[in-house]
């Protein structure tokens, strides 16, 4: 039986296994989606992703932190659609200060090596999501929540 | 290059692709045994096949669906089913079948019958030993029969029995696959099997036998006689006869049980040259394999045919508590399957009925605590006789319907391989007819708003009133409503509460004498008597599948009423010798409940983790919302209202009552033909089996959609 919390290990699989997730943002009132590279706190009731201040999702951010963030584990084979999990998490991003950079940094280049140049540069803005919520889809169509407030660690 | 290989050409090379049983029998032919010639044909084509079609991807769909672990027995088949089904009706690819036509024109289709077997590459020995997993079809005619036979063998690679045992098969999807054995046909005139070493004593060989083919030995249906032999000399040790009435002949379509004549039924089917070629082959077989053997046989015309060898393993065995091996004897031949009809329908549930009527006469409140304890251990040790006749009895008649399904599907092959159920419908369900007889009680108060009135306001039923009448025939006939809780459910409170709401008579009026005739349209000529005892059979399987709760029901109400009257004494403490029993008792006669422990886990995991949209298998089409009343064992069932999604661990027989009023159901306990099921089709609500758990991750009052046509439970909570 899945128990409730081999589910809540496969949410941390996911976020600590893979290294990209599609972040959806608000432009006026349409979703915009977009790739980041993202890390995980511990408990995971944070992200991390960086991004220049250049483009468009950090327009869209400066306007709306309300974002959801997708991480999942699908390849293009349909043997294993049933393998397949995706995890969505809900909450609200905002920048990092500079002066915090390199705390956060030291974390998010362990999972991201290559991208030392790219998040040293003083063009390039972190976020933090403060996650709310994070829903599990397993098995193509079982959906579970997590509720990061009510979660007694 | 062909595809088909014959006999003697196969070699160890080719195991691969071949299995063990065909270069198992390659080998002897080598060796000089006389084995039925034949071909083999490679798992690379099952392969091709599979990429062909697309069928990969189906299979692997079906496989990681839900977890094994939490998959029943009866899940396995509805999962087995439907690859069966997604075989069934791929056609060939048009290059395939081409290639195979010619090979099997070159040579097998030339035989007069022949025998399409399964040999899984990969098997090793211990594993060849669960005999009985794959399909196997014989007495096949032509190249187009054989190309059928070969997709049904193919599918069996995932049969239910397959897919309990597996971790020792190493059941892969993407890597598994089937080879196929083309056998020419030799129809015996006596069949049976051999061990070199009996299983109880291996210092001798045995031998059983049965006049005709050895299917029916194999499936249970023909007793064999039973000879031993020394497996010094050969004598013949010992011998069990028994009285032969029935042979396994070949007809134009398959094969048929047909009765032996007088000069047969008397004689044994072993005769002096046959032990001698037994125990020669055997002591030979045995020499060149170094190993102990179970071999299949069958002797035509005084010489004897070797049709398979497996080592006797250890393999064999099950451990204690495997219930594997049991759940695999629930496969019954149609011939077994009507021999059980007869038994259940004349014997079994006559005899609960007998035995439930017996209690009923019984004045609990005259007799004394010795009296009423032992009353209690004798009604105890009917119920557990009756249980066992379940168990033993009323459970593998369900193979009935399965054995329809797989007829329907091989004819038809419908898009939904349940289709077949919409054929089985049945009026004489007693589960509807009390609910039809509680429909008529409630209509009958609806339209006299006086007593309507006065029983609300707690008033009695007026004697000789027709409403007393028909409740105290109800009482008689069904022991009330319900039989499993504790609490005594009042009869009449739920009848104010049916009274009181709209009539909702949801009970199908589905057309299964359309669907049937549409059914044998289809059928051959040849096989119309065949479809229609396995029709018989199927609509009686699906009767007594509830029907036999409802009579167990019976005798646990009897068992029920005993503890009730215990209580009763305990509680005004009148209960001198009578303490030490109930405990016990209470908790092991509810046979279907839930484990208790699941609660203070609800608890635990408090309120962070929220299941949002629960996946089962769709056990009954439509599409239905409503707020969940979720039934566990300290439910109250009169409490449900019209309208509400039931939710529960298993439908049981007291719980039919509510399915009329209910806007969808959904069941922890899985598959297409649980009682839950049944009853749901029977009302036409959607209804979702088979989500682990249920009960616990919907939470009463949760506001639900249930999709029938998915099996999709998508759960809105109030607070989130």
């Amino acid at each position: 039986m899945t128990t409730d919390a081999e589910e809540w290990q496969l949410v941390l699989k996911l976020l600590n296994e893979q290294s990209f997730g599609v972040l959806g943002t608000n432009h006026k009132g349409h979703p915009y989606a977009s790739l980041v590279a993202f890390t995980v706190t511990a408990e995971a009731r944070f992200l991390y992703f960086a991004t220049t201040r250049a483009t468009r999702k950090y327009l869209n951010l400066a306007a709306d932190g309300q974002i959801s963030l997708l991480v999942d584990n699908r390849t293009s084979q349909a043997l294993t659609l049933y393998e397949a999990a995706a995890v969505t998490a809900y909450g609200s991003a905002t920048e990092v200060a500079v002066a915090e950079h390199a705390e956060v940094l030291e974390s998010y280049l362990v999972r991201h090596p290559q991208l030392q140049s790219f998040v040293s540069s003083p063009t390039t803005a972190i976020f933090r999501i403060e996650v709310e919520s994070y829903h599990l889809v397993q098995r193509f169509q079982n959906v579970t929540e997590f509720r990061m407030n009510r979660c007694t660690g | 290059m062909h595809w088909l290989i014959p006999f003697t050409k196969l070699s160890q090379e080719t195991a691969k692709t071949l299995g063990g049983k065909a270069l198992m029998l390659a080998r002897l032919q080598q060796e000089g045994f006389m084995v039925p010639d034949g071909y083999c044909l490679p798992a690379d084509v099952y392969h091709e096949f599979l990429a062909e079609t697309g069928l990969d991807a189906f299979i692997a769909m079906e496989l990681q669906r839900k977890d094994f672990r939490e998959m029943r027995w009866e899940e396995l088949w509805d999962v087995s089913l439907r690859i069966r089904n997604h075989f069934a009706s791929r056609a060939w690819p048009q290059a395939m079948k081409d290639k195979l036509l010619n090979d099997l024109c070159a040579g097998p289709a030339n035989w007069p019958a022949v025998a399409v077997r399964s040999t899984a590459p990969g098997e090793d020995s211990a594993s060849q030993s669960f005999a009985g997993l794959h399909e196997s079809r014989i007495m096949l005619q032509g190249a187009e029969a054989i190309l059928e036979a070969i997709r049904i063998v193919w599918a069996s690679l995932w049969s239910d029995g397959a897919l309990l045992y597996r971790h020792e098969l190493d059941l892969q999807p993407g890597t598994s696959g089937m080879a196929v054995i083309i056998q020419e046909m030799v129809v015996g005139d006596v069949s049976g099997v051999l061990f070199t070493r009996a299983p109880q004593d291996s210092s001798v060989m045995m031998a059983e036998a049965v006049w005709g083919l050895n299917q029916a030995l194999v499936d249970g249906t023909i007793e064999p006689d039973r000879w031993q032999f020394s497996r010094a000399t050969g004598a013949v040790t010992d011998k069990h006869r028994v009285v032969h009435s029935l042979a396994l002949r070949p007809t134009t379509h398959g094969t048929e049980l047909t009765p032996l004549d007088k000069g047969q039924s008397e004689k044994s089917p072993f005769d002096a040259t046959l032990c001698r070629q037994l125990f020669e082959t055997g002591g030979q077989l045995e020499t060149l394999l170094g190993a102990a053997l179970d071999i299949e046989w069958t002797y035509s015309d005084q010489r004897l045919h070797i049709l398979q060898v497996r080592p006797i393993t250890a393999a064999l065995r099950s451990e204690a508590g495997d219930e594997r091996p049991w759940y695999l004897s629930l496969h019954r031949s149609l011939d077994n399957l009507e021999a059980l009809r007869t038994e259940l329908e004349q014997q079994i549930l006559p005899g609960m009925d007998h035995d439930a009527e017996a209690m009923r006469t019984v004045e609990l409140a005259q007799l004394t605590n010795l009296e009423l304890a032992e009353e209690y251990r004798r009604r105890s040790r009917i119920l557990d006789k009756w249980l066992s006749a379940y168990k033993e009895k009323c459970i593998p008649m369900a193979h009935g319907l399965r054995l329809f399904g797989e007829f329907y599907n091989d004819l038809i092959k419908p898009e939904d391989p349940h289709e077949f159920v919409g054929l089985l419908h049945s009026d004489d369900l007693l589960a509807v007819k009390r609910n039809r007889q509680l429909r008529e009680m409630a209509e009958l108060l609806r339209k006299d708003a006086r007593l309507l009135q006065q029983l609300k306001d707690r008033g009695e039923l007026p004697d000789r009133s027709p409403l007393k009448l028909m409740l105290e025939a109800f009482n008689r006939e069904y022991s009330g409503i319900s039989w499993v809780v504790h609490e005594e459910l009042d009869l009449i409170s739920w009848l104010v509460k049916l009274a009181e709401q709209e009539d909702t008579d949801k009970s199908q009026r589905l057309q299964p004498i359309d669907k049937q005739q549409a059914f044998f349209d289809q059928v051959p000529e040849a096989e119309r008597g065949m479809a229609e005892r396995i029709l018989a059979v199927a609509k009686a399987s699906y009767l007594l599948r509830d029907n036999d709760n409802l009579y167990l029901g019976k005798v646990r109400a009897g068992v029920v009423g005993t503890e009730q009257e215990i209580r009763k004494r305990i509680d005004t403490g009148a209960s001198a010798g009578l303490d030490k029993l109930l405990p016990e008792a209470t908790e092991s006669k509810k046979p279907f409940s839930r484990d208790e422990t699941q609660q203070e886990e609800v608890e635990r995991a408090g309120n962070w983790q929220i299941a949002r949209q629960l996946v089962g298998q769709p056990a009954g089409p439509g599409v239905s919302s409503g707020p969940a009343r979720v039934l566990n064992n300290a439910s109250v069932l009169t409490d449900f209202k019209a309208g509400e999604v039931l939710v529960c661990d298993a439908i049981e027989p007291n719980m039919t009552f509510l399915a009329p009023l209910a806007a969808a159901i959904v069941e922890r306990r899985g598959g297409m033909l649980v009682h839950g099921a049944i009853i749901a089709r029977e009302y036409g609500i959607p209804c979702v089996t088979g989500i682990p758990d249920a009960t616990r991750l919907i939470k009463p009052g949760d506001y639900l959609t249930v999709d029938g046509y998915l099996g999709i439970v998508t759960i809105d909570r109030s607070d989130g």
